[in-house]
C-alpha cells in the first residue's frame, strides 16, 4: 500500500517536472531572458527609453518561459489572455492610439513657423528606402523588405503598424529593433553629425522661431491631414490619429479629450504594445539569422536616415542667404524618435557652443519626421500589400 | 462679402461639387458583357440568358439603381433598373452582372432586352436619361466568347468569360511578387516613395509658408487700423521670437515684485475654507500629556 502511495507521488512529480519551464528551457531561452534582462537594466539604470525598454524587457522574460502548447496561456495558443492583447498588435489597433496620443502631445509651433524644416522630416526617410533596397539585395521578399526598411523611419507605433500588415512573422523583431536603436539614438548618431559637418556650420546659429497664432495651430491638422489624406490614402489610419489627436490639443475646446489621449489612451496602449511585442519574441521563432539581419540593416537604416537629414540641410543652406541657415546639426531630428533625436541636436550643439540651443529648431524636423514616415509606411502598404 | 470669404466660398463648393461628382454613377463602366451565351452560367432561372457587367471603379458604394440601360441608340430609357433594391448597390471596386433576357419581371437585374448575337449597342445611361455614362459597340460573338475589356482599357474578344471578376489574368501572386519581379532591386519603388514623401511634405510647406504670409499681413493691417498708420510703417510683432515676449514678461514680473508692499496694501477678509471635522479639531486634540490627579480618600 506505501510502495504503491510513494510510486504515484513520484509519478506525480515526474509529470509535474515535466510540466515546468526548467524542464523544457533550452538556450535559446535563456539567451533571450539575458536580452530581455539587459532592456531592464537600459531602462532603469541607464534611462534609455525606459517606458519601452522596461515592458518590451519584461515582455521578453514572460514570452521566454516556455510552457507546454496545451496550456493555452502562450502569446500565440489562441484565446488566451496574452493572444487577446496581442490581436491589438498582430491587427494593428494599438500603433494609431499611440499616434492619437502622439497628436495630443506634439506642438507644432515650430513646424508652422518655419515650415521648411518639414523638408528634413522628407529628407530623413531616406534610410528606410536604404534597408529596403538593401534587403532586397540580400534575399528578403519585398514586403519582408519594405517592414525591414521601415526601421529606418525611427517610430515604433508605424514600425509596429507596417510589419504587421506586410510581414507578421517577422514583427518582433522588426519591433525590438525599432524600439532598440529609438532608444541608442544618443549613441548612433552624433558621430554621424560629427562626420558629416565642419566645425563652422556646427556653429551656426538659428534664427527664433516667430510666435504662431492660434489660428494657424487650428489649421495645422485639418490642413495636414486633408494634404497627406489624399496624397497617400494607405496612411490614413496613422495620419487620421494624428492629426486628429492634435486637434483635440490645439482647438482649446476639448481640453478633457486631449488629456485623455495623450494620458491614460497613450500609457495603456504603450504598456500593451510593449508587453506583447516582448511576450512575441519567443526563442524558438526569434534567435534566428534572419533576425540578425533585420538587426543589421535596422542599425544601417538609422545611420543613413541621420545622414539624409545632416546633408539635406547642409545642401538646403547653399540656397538660404546669411543670417537664414539652418544649422546642419537638426539633420539628425528628422528621423522621427520623438523627442529623443532633438535632444541629441541640442547635446551636440550645446557641445560646440554652449550658448547655442538648437532643441526647439530641432523639434520642427523631429515632428515633420513623425509625419515623413507615416507617410512613407502608407506608400509602402500601397505598393506591397 | 469679403475677398477673401468669397474665396473660401468658391473653393469649398469646388471641393464638395468634385467630391459628388467622385462618388456617383458617372464613374461607372460597362466592362464586359457575353450576348451568345449557351454554356457558360446560367440566371436565377437556370437559363444561359446574355448578360453584361457594370464595374464601379470608385472608392465608394455607388447605387445604380434609377439608371438606364438600352440596346437601342434611339431609345435611351428602355429600362430603367429599379431604384431602392440591395442588390443595385455596387461597392468599392466590384462587378454587378446584369442579365439581358428580355424578361423584366424576373428581377431587378434582368432587363427588358437580349443581347444580341450578331453585334448590337450596349449603353448605361444616368437617372435623367440623357446622359450617357458608358456605351459600346459589341461585334458578333461565337458561342460563349465574351466581348470585355482588357488591361489597356480597350474591347476585345476573350474566351476567358469572367462575370463577376476582373478581365485581366489573375497569376495568383500577391503585389508584393508582382513588384519584386518588376522592380527587382528596389530602385523604382524607393525613387517613386521618396517622391511621394517629398511632393506630400512640399505641399504642406507650400501650403503654410502661404498661410504664414497671410497671417502676417492681416495682422499688420489690424495693427495699422488701431494706429492709424500706413501698413507699410508697421512692423510685424510676430516676428520677434517667444524669447523677447518671455523677457519683457520676466522685467514685469521683477518690477511688479518690487512694488510689491504698495500693492498688498489692501485689507481684505478671506473665508476660511478648512471644514470642521472632529479629526481636525483642535478642540478634540490633546495638547499636552494629562496629569493623572489622584484623589485622597479620606
Amino acid at each position: 500500500m506505501e510502495t504503491g502511495f510513494f510510486d504515484f507521488l513520484l509519478e506525480n512529480l515526474k509529470n509535474f517536472w515535466g510540466y515546468t519551464g526548467i524542464a523544457s528551457a533550452t538556450a535559446g531561452h535563456i539567451i533571450m531572458i539575458l536580452v530581455g534582462l539587459a532592456f531592464i537594466y537600459m531602462a532603469i539604470k541607464k534611462n534609455w527609453e525606459p517606458m519601452l525598454l522596461l515592458p518590451i524587457g519584461f515582455g521578453i522574460l514572460i514570452g521566454n518561459i516556455p510552457h507546454l502548447a496545451s496550456l493555452k496561456i502562450g502569446v500565440y495558443e489562441e484565446g488566451s489572455v496574452l493572444n487577446i492583447l496581442y490581436h491589438g498588435v498582430r491587427n494593428g489597433w494599438y500603433p494609431p492610439l499611440i499616434f492619437l496620443g502622439i497628436g495630443a502631445m506634439t506642438d507644432f509651433s515650430t513646424l508652422i513657423s518655419n515650415p521648411k524644416l518639414l523638408l528634413i522630416g522628407a529628407a530623413a526617410q531616406l534610410g528606410i528606402f536604404a534597408a529596403y533596397t538593401t534587403a532586397l539585395a540580400v534575399g528578403f521578399d519585398p514586403n519582408q523588405a519594405g517592414a525591414i526598411g521601415i526601421i529606418g523611419g525611427a517610430d515604433g507605433p508605424t514600425a509596429i503598424f507596417l510589419s504587421s500588415r506586410l510581414a507578421p512573422d517577422m514583427m518582433g523583431a522588426i519591433a525590438i529593433a525599432a524600439y532598440s536603436y529609438m532608444a541608442l539614438v544618443p549613441v548612433i548618431q552624433p558621430p554621424v553629425m560629427k562626420l558629416f559637418t565642419t566645425h563652422k556650420e556646427r556653429l551656426i546659429k538659428m534664427r527664433p522661431a516667430r510666435v504662431v497664432s492660434s489660428n494657424e495651430k487650428i489649421l495645422f491638422p485639418i490642413v495636414g491631414f486633408l494634404l497627406t489624406a489624399f496624397v497617400v490614402p494607405s496612411g490614413l489610419p496613422l495620419l487620421g490619429m494624428l492629426f486628429f489627436g492634435n486637434l483635440l490639443k490645439e482647438s482649446g475646446v476639448t481640453r478633457r479629450l486631449a488629456e485623455t489621449a495623450r494620458g491614460p489612451i497613450i500609457d495603456i496602449c504603450t504598456i500593451l504594445i510593449g508587453l506583447t511585442v516582448g511576450a512575441s519574441t519567443q526563442a524558438t521563432n526569434f534567435l534566428n539569422l534572419r533576425s540578425l539581419g533585420i538587426f543589421g540593416l535596422g542599425a544601417a537604416s538609422f545611420v543613413v536616415a541621420t545622414m539624409g537629414g545632416v546633408l539635406f540641410v547642409k545642401f538646403f543652406n547653399l540656397f538660404l542667404k546669411e543670417g537664414n541657415k539652418m544649422n546642419p546639426l537638426i539633420g539628425n531630428a528628422g528621423v522621427s524618435a520623438v523627442p529623443d533625436s532633438a535632444r541629441v541636436s541640442e547635446e551636440v550643439g550645446k557641445h560646440y557652443d554652449p550658448t547655442n540651443h538648437l532643441l526647439m529648431h530641432a523639434m520642427g524636423p523631429n515632428v515633420a519626421g513623425v509625419i515623413g514616415s507615416a507617410v512613407a509606411a502608407g506608400v509602402l502598404l500601397g505598393f506591397l500589400s | 462679402m469679403k475677398k477673401t470669404q468669397k474665396g473660401f466660398l468658391l473653393f469649398v463648393v469646388t471641393l464638395l461639387s468634385f467630391t459628388s461628382y467622385a462618388q456617383n454613377t458617372f464613374d461607372l463602366k460597362i466592362n464586359e458583357l457575353l450576348s451568345n451565351n449557351t454554356q457558360n452560367i446560367v440566371d436565377d432561372y437556370g437559363v444561359p440568358s446574355t448578360w453584361f457587367e457594370i464595374y464601379n471603379p470608385t472608392y465608394g458604394t455607388i447605387d445604380i439603381g434609377g439608371c438606364y440601360v438600352t440596346d437601342d441608340i434611339n431609345n435611351p430609357k428602355k429600362y430603367r433598373i429599379p431604384q431602392g433594391d440591395i442588390a443595385t448597390k455596387i461597392p468599392s471596386h466590384q462587378y454587378l452582372l446584369i442579365w439581358a433576357d428580355s424578361i423584366d419581371y424576373h428581377g431587378p437585374l434582368y432587363t427588358n432586352f437580349k443581347l444580341n448575337a450578331d453585334g448590337g449597342y450596349l449603353a448605361l445611361y444616368s437617372n435623367d436619361g440623357k446622359t450617357l455614362i458608358d456605351q459600346v459597340k459589341y461585334p458578333a460573338l461565337d458561342a460563349n466568347t465574351s466581348y470585355a475589356k482588357n488591361q489597356n482599357d480597350e474591347w476585345e474578344k476573350s474566351q476567358r468569360v469572367t462575370p463577376r471578376l476582373q478581365n485581366k489574368p489573375y497569376d495568383g501572386k500577391s503585389a508584393a511578387e508582382r513588384l519584386g519581379e518588376r522592380d527587382p532591386k528596389g530602385a523604382v519603388i524607393s525613387v517613386t516613395a521618396m517622391s511621394v514623401v517629398f511632393t506630400v511634405l512640399i505641399l504642406l510647406f507650400l501650403c503654410f509658408k502661404q498661410l504664414a504670409k497671410f497671417h502676417i499681413k492681416t495682422s499688420k493691417k489690424k495693427a495699422a487700423e488701431a494706429q492709424g498708420v500706413d501698413i507699410d510703417k508697421v512692423e510685424y510683432a510676430g516676428e520677434e521670437s517667444g524669447d523677447i515676449y518671455a523677457a519683457i514678461a520676466l522685467a514685469l514680473k521683477l518690477y511688479q515684485d518690487d512694488i510689491h508692499d504698495v500693492e498688498d496694501m489692501v485689507i481684505t477678509i478671506e473665508r476660511d475654507d478648512k471644514i470642521y471635522s472632529p479629526w481636525n479639531s483642535k478642540l478634540q486634540s490633546l495638547r499636552q500629556t494629562p496629569v493623572i490627579q489622584k484623589k485622597q480618600i479620606k
